[in-house]
């Protein structure tokens, strides 16, 4: 046909081209493609020059979570009452200190309004107040979530979590190996909650790994624990002949499990020529966090709604989670310190009204959780009043 | 019989009538026999290499006894002299071992970056290693060139061993210099690279999920695979007079319906051998420089458009108005055959009336394969073994088949638990798909593949030829039993074998390794892997030599064995010019077979020994003093 016009060699070029232009549109694709599937587009990257100086790596928008009446509210709850009322965790701080405070952890951490917790009429407000008449809230655009009773009572407890870790697991790191220092990140709201105030702790698909995947953080059949219990637990395979290959390779799972939660290889704890030895410091690290999460799994998973910790949940493919805060000085006190030493610490007058403000993981299930949440406040209680007395 | 061929016997003693009176060839025409060493008399000329086609001249044009010299051959010469003797020197005095298995010679650290580190510094030797090294390898590579000049072969052997070298380029100088750091070189010692082996797999999560790494290997194993099949037909061919090529590929044609020929064998090896190096080159180059985590790569997969709606309608046109349309085009190779009057027809006339259960069961001859009763026993236990599997993959996604297609790679039919050891499932109800399936799948395939072993007596026998093709079958059967039966049994349960499924191959494999410490310090392990290397480097350097000297004849190998001619002499001559000795076109096949087979036989063994009586590997090098310190 075409070859008459423009005669048979040319066509022969045309052709060549027009293939080869097509071959190479498709390769183009082909790598876009590819591309996009190995390296998605990193929203937190996107966002880079808003990352809070708070965080090790994390965008806060408060702006965009906090309403106008929560804002006003707040500001008059503010001058109302420069000291806080009904504080409990977050013991020996201000008002002011405390507005700050939430602004930046919960409602940035969790991406939730004030109502999310608080009664914004009376932020003291919550299921052991009584000291006065809680208000009805008068304009809609204020109401409370539902759940905000236990929202409150929940956030303390996870507010005592975090302390608890920051001071029993987090501040162990530096003295498990000589040969590497740790970071000095400490877990606050946003390590968990990534912005989102209820999540699952694992995802729906998880990659190549089986969906119903879990860590190996509750009991085995015959009731012993396998990782922070007596005995060699799952985490140990070499050279064992009392296992199958079925165990291998769960274990072998749970290994990538935490490859794919940190986005790093094996080596990165690991000499691969033996996994066994402990020659690269990383492991002692490894090893103290995933007792850790084991820790969570068995004293605050009620108040997880029953969920199970996992690697990802906080670290979100990276090394040191992006949610983390950078290091124990822009936190107060009382989240990195024992509560003894608090206790002795402090000494100025403080009492009243709103610590939390946000929080919360709860509500993602049980029904259970007001009860023992209760049961994780009396706890508490008894130092909180004490210091409430003092003050007054 | 071409004027252009010197008949020699090789055989025949070096020395035996030396006269320089009348040229060998003459001689040879007239059916006197002529020594290797007049026949080599013949080819030695000055000239002809790739600095006389330059400058007109080469100093080192000549020989030292058998060995060619030339100008690339010096210049070889000193990157191997250096390069040994400063690995030597890291060894000795830097590292103060005698102990050549336990070096480490590491490259400079990571934060050295791509600076040439100074005298003294961890890894300056490494660094002089690998240049004299390169220089070694690049310089030998064009003497093969000069040596192929010379004996007017083209140049497939060079292009062969040059794709060898670009893998070492790759690996110390393409792929540090992407990552930015020659710390990310390859690491040398006898084990000590395998530590560093080990790690690379490791630091990119899993390189069995490496795609490249995937038909990297495949082509290794498939190199081994046609290694022992050429290796066996030529051996069967051997010493029996009235085998021609026509019985050859009777064979082939009648146990897989196809033969691929005498040349087409080698030029398949020589593209196999090359192929499977470039994409090795592949594997290792893309990890670390573009992609980081070779699992998540596969994400690609599971994100195909095609398992969307509109992938489905794609499928859907294509089966409705290509099939079709393509079909209508086959051409029954069963009226070829029947047509024909070749030796692989059963049958001379056109058959006008035989129905195909007819031809299964009286005359064995379906299209170009022969069934016959021992193929008919493999094929039903074979195909209930992949109906079986096949069968269990579609209840694990509910007869959804779209989920079949997508997952059809990671599906798997394990075998029952530990706890069950070598018994069925005893659950009734649930037991079929929680590994009953598996051991009546696997006791199928076992039968399956014995039946095919009786079958390559019978083919081979009908076909007039030996049964070297038996014991290569035989080699590859040890490692297979080995995996599913032997080593499950010697345990004492079936857990211990593999899953049926693509995925679970290669996870069982990584479980074993880790389970017991490291297979790479396993001797056997290590032997079956320089089996396997050596197989694929000798199926490169046979298929080469024969392609490059195809023109010359030398691919009719059966005839050669008899008489050689020029071409075979000139393949001899390459190889004893290149590295001072050669095989015969027999001896080669010899060295093949053991190639391949020793690759199954030892694989087998370290196997069998995993988890029986070493259950540590690793501990097991330290007792043996093969691992490199610290540990």
């Amino acid at each position: 046909m075409i070859q008459r016009y423009i005669g048979e060699r040319n066509a022969y070029m045309l052709i060549t081209l027009g293939i080869s232009g097509l071959l190479v549109l498709s390769a183009w694709w082909v790598i876009g493609f590819v591309n996009g599937v190995v390296q998605p587009d990193d929203p937190a990257g996107m966002a880079i020059n808003e990352l809070s100086p708070l965080y090790v790596n994390f965008r806060v928008d408060v702006d965009e979570w906090v309403s106008a009446e929560s804002y006003l509210a707040m500001a008059a709850y503010q001058a109302e009452f420069p000291q806080p009322r009904n504080v409990r965790v977050l013991v020996g701080e201000s008002t002011q200190n405390i507005n700050g405070y939430m602004m930046s952890h919960f409602v940035g951490g969790l991406n939730v309004n004030c109502t999310y917790c608080h009664n914004i009429n009376n932020f003291a407000a919550g299921s052991e107040w009584t000291g006065e008449d809680v208000p009805e809230p008068t304009e809609p655009g204020a109401a409370p979530h539902p759940d905000w009773v236990e929202h409150k009572d929940n956030a303390r407890i996870h507010l005592e979590m975090t302390q608890d870790l920051n001071v029993n697991w987090l501040a162990n790191l530096g003295e498990l190996t000589d040969e590497k220092v740790p970071s000095g990140a400490q877990i606050i709201c946003a390590t968990c909650h990534n912005g989102q105030a209820e999540f699952d702790t694992y995802p729906a698909e998880q990659q190549v790994l089986p969906d119903d995947f879990r860590l190996p953080l509750g009991e085995d059949p015959n009731g012993d624990l396998y990782i922070l219990g007596e005995g060699e637990g799952i985490l140990h395979v070499n050279a064992r002949t009392d296992i199958s290959l079925d165990t291998v390779n769960y274990q072998q799972q749970i290994m990538y499990h935490m490859n794919a939660s940190m986005n790093v290889g094996c080596t990165h704890c690991h000499n691969s020529r033996y996994f066994p030895s402990n020659e690269v410091p990383a492991i002692h690290y490894g090893l103290n966090m995933i007792q850790m999460s084991q820790y969570i799994f068995l004293t605050y998973s009620d108040s997880m709604g029953g969920q199970m910790p996992s690697c990802s949940m906080c670290h979100q493919e990276q090394i040191i989670p992006g949610g983390a805060a950078v290091s124990a000085d822009v936190l107060p006190d009382a989240l990195v310190t024992a509560p003894d030493n608090q206790m002795m610490d402090e000494e100025e007058p403080m009492d009243d009204a709103s610590d939390d403000m946000g929080d919360d993981e709860s509500s993602d299930v049980s029904s259970d959780e007001t009860g023992d949440a209760e049961a994780n406040d009396s706890e508490e209680e008894a130092p909180a009043e004490a210091t409430e007395e003092a003050g007054e | 019989m071409s004027t252009n061929k010197i008949i020699t016997g090789s055989v025949i003693a070096d020395d035996f009538h030396i006269r320089g009176e009348r040229p060998a060839a003459e001689r040879a025409l007239e059916g006197e026999p002529v020594s290797f060493k007049e026949m080599e008399a013949a080819y030695r000329k000055p000239g002809n290499t790739i600095l006389h086609d330059l400058f007109g001249a080469d100093p080192f044009d000549f020989w030292l006894d058998r060995f060619y010299v030339g100008t690339w051959g010096v210049i070889s010469m000193i990157g191997v002299f250096f390069g040994t003797l400063f690995y030597f020197y890291q060894v000795f005095i830097v590292e103060g071992t005698y102990n050549l298995l336990a070096a480490r010679l590491d490259p400079p650290p990571i934060s050295a970056g791509l600076a040439l580190v100074a005298p003294g510094e961890p890894g300056f030797y490494w660094q002089l290693i690998v240049f004299f090294a390169t220089v070694a390898f690049i310089g030998w590579a064009l003497r093969q060139v000069d040596i192929s000049k010379k004996l007017g072969m083209t140049y497939e052997v060079p292009i062969a061993y040059f794709a060898v070298v670009s893998s070492w380029i790759t690996i110390q100088w393409l792929r540090p210099i992407a990552m930015g750091a020659w710390g990310n070189g390859f690491a040398l010692g006898i084990t000590h690279h395998l530590d560093w082996v080990s790690n690379i797999g490791y630091q990119y999560f899993n390189f069995f999920y490496n795609p490249f790494h995937a038909i990297g290997i495949t082509l290794l194993f498939t190199s081994t695979l046609l290694l022992a099949m050429h290796g066996s037909i030529i051996l069967m061919a051997a010493d029996r007079p009235y085998v021609r090529e026509a019985n050859e590929d009777g064979f082939w044609r009648n146990l897989l319906g196809y033969s691929i020929g005498e040349i087409g064998i080698h030029r398949l090896a020589f593209w196999l051998g090359v192929a499977s190096v470039l994409f090795s080159n592949l594997c290792i180059y893309l990890s670390g420089t573009l992609v980081h985590d070779w699992n998540e790569f596969w994400l690609f997969w599971e994100r195909f458009p095609i398992w969307e709606s509109v992938g489905v309608t794609g499928t859907m046109l294509v089966a409705v108005v290509i099939w079709p349309r393509a079909k209508g085009r086959f051409i029954s190779t069963d009226e070829q055959e029947y047509g024909g009057r070749d030796l692989e027809s059963t049958t001379l006339q056109r058959p006008l009336q035989v129905g195909f259960l007819e031809r299964l069961f009286d005359l064995g001859q379906v299209g170009p394969v022969y069934l016959g009763t021992w193929g008919l026993v493999s094929l039903a236990f074979g195909i209930g073994a992949t109906f079986i599997i096949l069968e269990s993959y579609m209840a694990q996604v509910d007869y959804n088949v779209l989920l079949f297609l997508k997952n059809f790679f990671v599906l798997t039919v394990d075998p029952p638990a530990m706890e069950y050891g070598l018994g069925f499932v005893s659950d009734r109800m649930d037991g079929w798909h929680a590994g009953n399936d598996w051991i009546i799948a696997t006791w199928a395939l076992n039968l399956s593949v014995l039946a095919w072993g009786v079958r390559l007596y019978n083919r081979a026998k009908s076909a007039g030829l030996g049964y070297t093709v038996v014991w290569s079958y035989a080699a590859a059967l040890w490692l297979y039993f080995v995996i599913y039966l032997i080593r499950p049994m010697a345990i004492g349960n079936w857990a211990q074998a593999p899953g049926q499924g693509f995925e679970a191959i290669l996870l069982w494999t990584n479980h074993v390794s880790v389970q017991y410490g490291n297979f790479y310090y396993n001797p056997f392990h290590m032997m079956s892997i320089f089996f396997l290397l050596g197989s694929v480097l000798l199926l490169a350097m046979h298929g080469a030599t024969i392609v490059a000297t195809s023109k010359y004849g030398s691919y009719r190998e059966i005839e050669e064995m008899v008489a050689e001619g020029t071409g075979t002499q000139r393949a001899q001559l390459f190889w004893r010019w290149c590295m001072g000795f050669q095989a015969t076109s027999k001896s080669i096949h010899i060295w093949l077979i053991w190639f391949a087979a020793l690759t199954g036989i030892t694989g087998g063994i370290g196997l069998l020994l995993s988890g029986t009586l070493v259950h540590d590997w690793f501990q097991w090098g330290i007792g043996a003093g093969i691992v490199a310190p610290p540990f």
